[in-house]
Formats: structure tokens, sequence, C-alpha cells
């Protein structure tokens, strides 16, 4: 995982980011302590029309129904150029209640779309357990499925293609773990740790002396 | 008025009184049996036995069919035409009175079948037909034969008659060699002077005519006679072939008569490729004949041209593929199954990953948390629409 604000890799168990010691402590500092309500499709930019609307409902139950464990949510806003969706993301999934939620689905198993109209950025927030089952790839590549939509403005379009896509691909990482319960738990072991400083120090060590290569770290 | 109507009915007594009623018959329980109309038939209008003896032999209905009323036999049932049991009523002995008995039988006439007691395939055809002499000789051996399929002692069913009758005629306007099949029963002989190649040049002399000598259920004694030109042109080993092939396709089959049919489609077939034969061999192309086998190089020249006649497992192949042509509701059928199965594969792929699926759980799991975020670490991934100034994140 990376930081929200300087994007380099968080070890998963983390305080605060070790680059910049970011934290959602800064961000509350930035967004507030409050907590807020949202509606699941909260379009405060106002950009969708009742039938974009009404079809984004419809595809909210249907991936409700189809993935009980689950919350679905979008954030449609026109934000300025200082906000970071990435950061807001991080707070609202913290800091919001989304209306309408039962207690089956908490936020961290939350699937957040985020669309600055303004800047023109999207992107997808996740939980602690949801960013297990969609990997960044497979987020990327949901992403890139809507861009000819949100190149056009046509944001309702994007948002039903997106959620579509990220519904198929929660298809597929099902019916993985169905086949092997075991990997979701494999998967959380692999995943990205940061190198404490005395292995980074060991790796200078062993680099200097030409004998192997330093201990590389990705997202 | 009233005058004319006092005279009118003073007349009727004397009128009725003029009508003799017939007598009936005072004691029932005397009659040998039923007579026609059960007992209430007036005794002078019945007709005695012999003349309903002579109506059972001779008798017909409009339609053709005949009507068994013998005293003391069953009800009359007509049989529908063209099932088997219309062919052991036929082989079966008859069960006429004696003294009806003695009466000249109609040949060719269809008696009908008690249904009480049908007789089954095997006691058909074991049972003892008659030698060919006399008639029967004349029958299949006095003319050219007319049709196709000459079964004079109708041993086949309608149904499977009339179907190997049109197969035959199917083949005789799509293939160079008309077949022409004697159909005898599977206890008789051809009479010794009479030789199924002499006969075939008689008929037939240079035509493109194959006459088949078929025994009912056994194959194996058919004989099949080509005409000198065929035979002359082509290699002994050629028609040993063929004949191996229709035995054998014809014992494939459970019943005598489908066995019939098999050996005719095979023999079909067979004959298609030897015309092809001929007319490679009219063209120039020479092969080497023995009386054992062909060369080996003549053998793969032959399987190198296509599924010749002669070569075993190929030519069963487009055997194969030559029947299923002629049943293209087959191939409609085999097509459609495809199309449908392909179709449901496509619905079966579409929907496994549709949303309108059932539900699917994911197991649970506790992650650690991070940033000193509760419900989410900051997992995030995002791209920028912007054209003017594309990146991603």
């Amino acid at each position: 995982m990376k930081c929200p604000r300087c994007s380099r890799p968080v070890d998963h168990e983390a305080e605060t980011c070790y680059s910049c010691g970011y934290s959602l402590t800064k961000a509350e500092s930035i967004f507030g302590r409050n907590f807020v309500q949202m509606s699941r499709l909260h379009d405060a930019a106002h950009c969708l029309r009742k039938p974009e609307k009404d079809a984004l409902e419809d595809i909210f139950d249907q991936l409700e129904m189809r993935f009980p464990q689950l919350l679905f949510c979008a954030y449609i806003g026109a934000l300025n150029e200082q906000v970071r969706l990435h950061e807001l993301g991080f707070w609202l999934l913290n800091h919001a209640e989304v209306r309408g939620a039962d207690y089956a689905r908490p936020n961290e198993n939350a699937v957040l779309l985020i669309l600055d109209v303004n800047t023109k950025n999207a992107g997808i927030s996740l939980g602690y357990f949801s960013e297990i089952l969609l990997p960044e790839d497979e987020g990327y590549r949901c992403l890139q499925a809507a861009r000819p939509f949100l190149v056009n403005a046509d944001y309702g379009q994007a948002l039903a293609v997106l959620l579509r896509k990220i519904g198929r691909s929660l298809s597929r990482r099902a019916r993985q773990l169905k086949r092997n319960p075991g990997e979701m738990e494999s998967m959380l072991r692999r995943r990205t740790a940061i190198p404490t400083v005395d292995e980074t120090e060991k790796g200078r060590e062993t680099d200097n002396s030409g004998s192997a290569n330093l201990v590389t770290v990705s997202g | 008025m009233a005058v004319g109507f006092v005279i009118l009915t003073a007349m009727l007594p004397s009128v009725s009184a003029q009508i003799t009623l017939p007598e009936w018959e005072s004691k029932e329980e005397e009659t040998d049996g039923y007579v026609l109309g059960g007992g209430l038939w007036p005794a002078d209008s019945a007709p005695d036995e012999i003349e309903t003896a002579e109506n059972v032999v001779v008798g017909t209905t409009t339609e053709g069919s005949a009507i068994d009323t013998a005293p003391g036999a069953p009800p009359p049932i007509v049989s529908s035409p063209g099932r088997a049991e219309d062919l052991a009523a036929m082989t079966r002995p008859s069960i006429l009175a004696p003294e009806v008995a003695g009466l000249k039988p109609v040949t060719g006439l269809r008696v009908p079948t008690p249904m009480m007691m049908p007789l089954r395939i095997e006691e058909v055809i074991s049972h003892d037909l008659p030698p060919v002499e006399g008639v029967l000789k004349d029958e299949y051996f006095a003319l050219a034969p007319a049709d196709h399929l000459v079964d004079p002692q109708q041993l086949l069913t309608e149904q499977k008659s009339h179907d190997i009758e049109r197969f035959l005629q199917y083949h005789a306007e799509e293939a160079e060699f008309d077949i022409c099949l004697l159909l005898f029963g599977g206890t008789q002989e051809i009479p010794e002077e009479i030789s199924l190649e002499q006969k075939h040049r008689e008929w037939f002399g240079n035509q493109p005519v194959v006459t088949v000598a078929y025994f009912l259920a056994h194959p194996e004694r058919t004989e099949i006679a080509y005409g000198a030109g065929v035979t002359e042109a082509l290699p002994p080993v050629v028609f040993e072939r063929i004949f191996q092939s229709c035995v054998r396709e014809a014992q494939v089959a459970e019943t005598p008569y489908d066995q019939v049919e098999r050996l005719v489609i095979e023999l079909s077939i067979r004959l298609y490729w030897m015309a092809k034969l001929l007319e490679r061999q009219s063209a120039g192309e020479q092969f080497t004949a023995t009386d054992e086998e062909l060369s080996k190089a003549d053998w793969d020249t032959l399987a190198e041209a296509g599924p010749a006649v002669i070569q075993e497992p190929v030519a069963q192949t487009r055997g194969w593929i030559d029947q299923l042509g002629h049943f293209p509701w087959m191939l409609a059928g085999l097509g459609g199954m495809v199309m449908v199965g392909a179709v449901g594969g496509g619905w079966w792929w579409w929907r496994r990953d549709s949303l309108a699926a059932k539900p699917m759980l994911f197991p649970e799991l506790e992650v650690p948390s991070r940033l000193g975020g509760n419900f989410s670490g900051g997992g995030y991934v995002g791209i920028s629409f912007d054209v003017s100034n594309s990146g991603d994140h």
C-alpha cells in the first residue's frame, strides 16, 4: 500500500508513513474530525441526471445482492486542486457513514468510487477487507474500462461501467477463493512489507560489498 | 272432410291385417353358434354355412380386405396393412372349418389376422416355405423383373417392402448401376437349373444392372451377378470385397428385415465406388489383377485416390457419412444441438460473472490497521482522465 500523500510504500502495520509522517490525524486536520453521512450515490457535483441515478442505484442493488458482505458507494464532487482524492477517500472511509448501509457491511468492506469532475481524477478507495479482494492491477483495469466515458464527461455511464467491471472482478476473485480458501491468508502474508532500518542498512552494506542486490520495495 | 276421416279410420285395421311378419326362431339354444345377427336374424334370411364359407374365402369387402366370418371363428378383426402380423398370418396354417379348407384357395389373398394369437417373427422365418418351383419359379425367373424388388411371396412387410423399393428406385435414379433384388426365404434354394449369371445376361445383357439373390435371415448366402462386362473389367478381389462388406453390414442388423435394408444400402454405396473405379480404368488407369490380391502398389494407388471401394476402414467411414447424407434431418439435428450447446455455454459463461447471479461470500479475515485508520489504511487506485494532462496514480 502507498501513503495517501507522498505515495511511498507503507508497511501494513505502520502507524504513520515512514517518509512523510502522514496518518489519519493529518487527514483529520484537513477534512475535520467530525463524522459525516453520505448517501450510497453521493452526487455533490450534481452532474448526474435522474435516469442515470436510477440506473446506478439498480446496479448498486445488484452488487449488494451479489456480494452481501461488501459496501459499494460513490462520491462525485467538484473539488479544488489542493484536495487529493487519495486522501479524501482515506478520510471518507474512516469518517463517513453510508446512509442505509446495514451492520453487515462495515466501512472496512467498502468499495468507494471517487470522482472529481473539476480536476478530472477518478479513483477507487478500498477498506482493509476489500483491498485484499480487489488488487491494484484489477482496479486499474476497471478504471481504464470507464475512461472513455469519463473523457466524454458521461459520468453516469462511466460509473455504471466501472461498477460492473468491479463486480466481475470480484466474482472472479470469489471463484478463486472458493477453489483455494487458503489463498486469502497467503495473500495477506505476501503483502509488501517495508524493510526495517536494520534490513536497509544490511542491504546497503551488502551492496557496498558488491555481493548482493538491494532489497527492493514495491507498492 | 269429416266423412273422409271416418272412412280412412275404418280402413286401417283391414290394411294392417294383410301384412305377414316373418317367423322368428323360437329355439335359439338349438343353433350351433352365432349366425349373422346374433340370433335375431330371421331364419329365412340367414345364408347357409357353405355360402358363408365361400364368402369367407373369396369374399372381400369393398375396401379389398377379407373378412373371416367362418362359423365358430372369432369375430373378424381387420388389421392395418403393413404389419408383421399380416406376414405371420400368411404363413400360419389355415383355421377354417374342414369343409371350408377343401375349397380352392385364392393366390395372393391377404387373410386377416386373428389378433389374439399373433405369430412372432422367428416363427415366420423358420416356417417352411414351399420350394421355388412351378408357378413360384416362374414368378421369379420367367420374365425380366419389372420392379427393382422381386418378392412374389411377400416375405417382407408392406412397410419394409415399400421402403426398400423406394430406396432402390432412388438408387437407380442417382447411381450408374441399378440393383435388382430377388428375395427368397431363408430355407429356399434357387433351382439348380437356374443360373443367376445366365438370368442376368438374359434379362439385362450389358445394361449396368446388378442382380442380387438374397435369402431372408441368411445374408451370407447372398449371390450377386454383375454381368460379364463388369466382371472382366475389374479383378475378382473387388467383387469379393463388395460381397464381404455387404454381408458384414447386413449381419449388424437384428431383424431379418433390417438386414435386407442394410445390405441394399451398403451395396448401393459400394456400387457407386465400383462405378468410379470403372471410370478410372476406362480413362486408362491400369490395375494389376491377380486371383488372390492386388499388389501393394495398387492398393496404395487406390487409397490415395480417395475412399476407394477396396480400402475397408476408409470405405466404412465414407459409408457412414454417406448414410448421414441420406438423412438431412439428422444433420440438421446435430447442427442444432451444437448450436444450442454453444449458446448455452456462452450464456453460462456470461452468467457466472453477471451481477444477477447468486450471492457470493468471501471468507472472513482479520486485517491489521495502519496509518491510524479504523476502516481503511489508504488503499487506493486512481487515474486522471484529463486529456490535456493525462497521468495515472
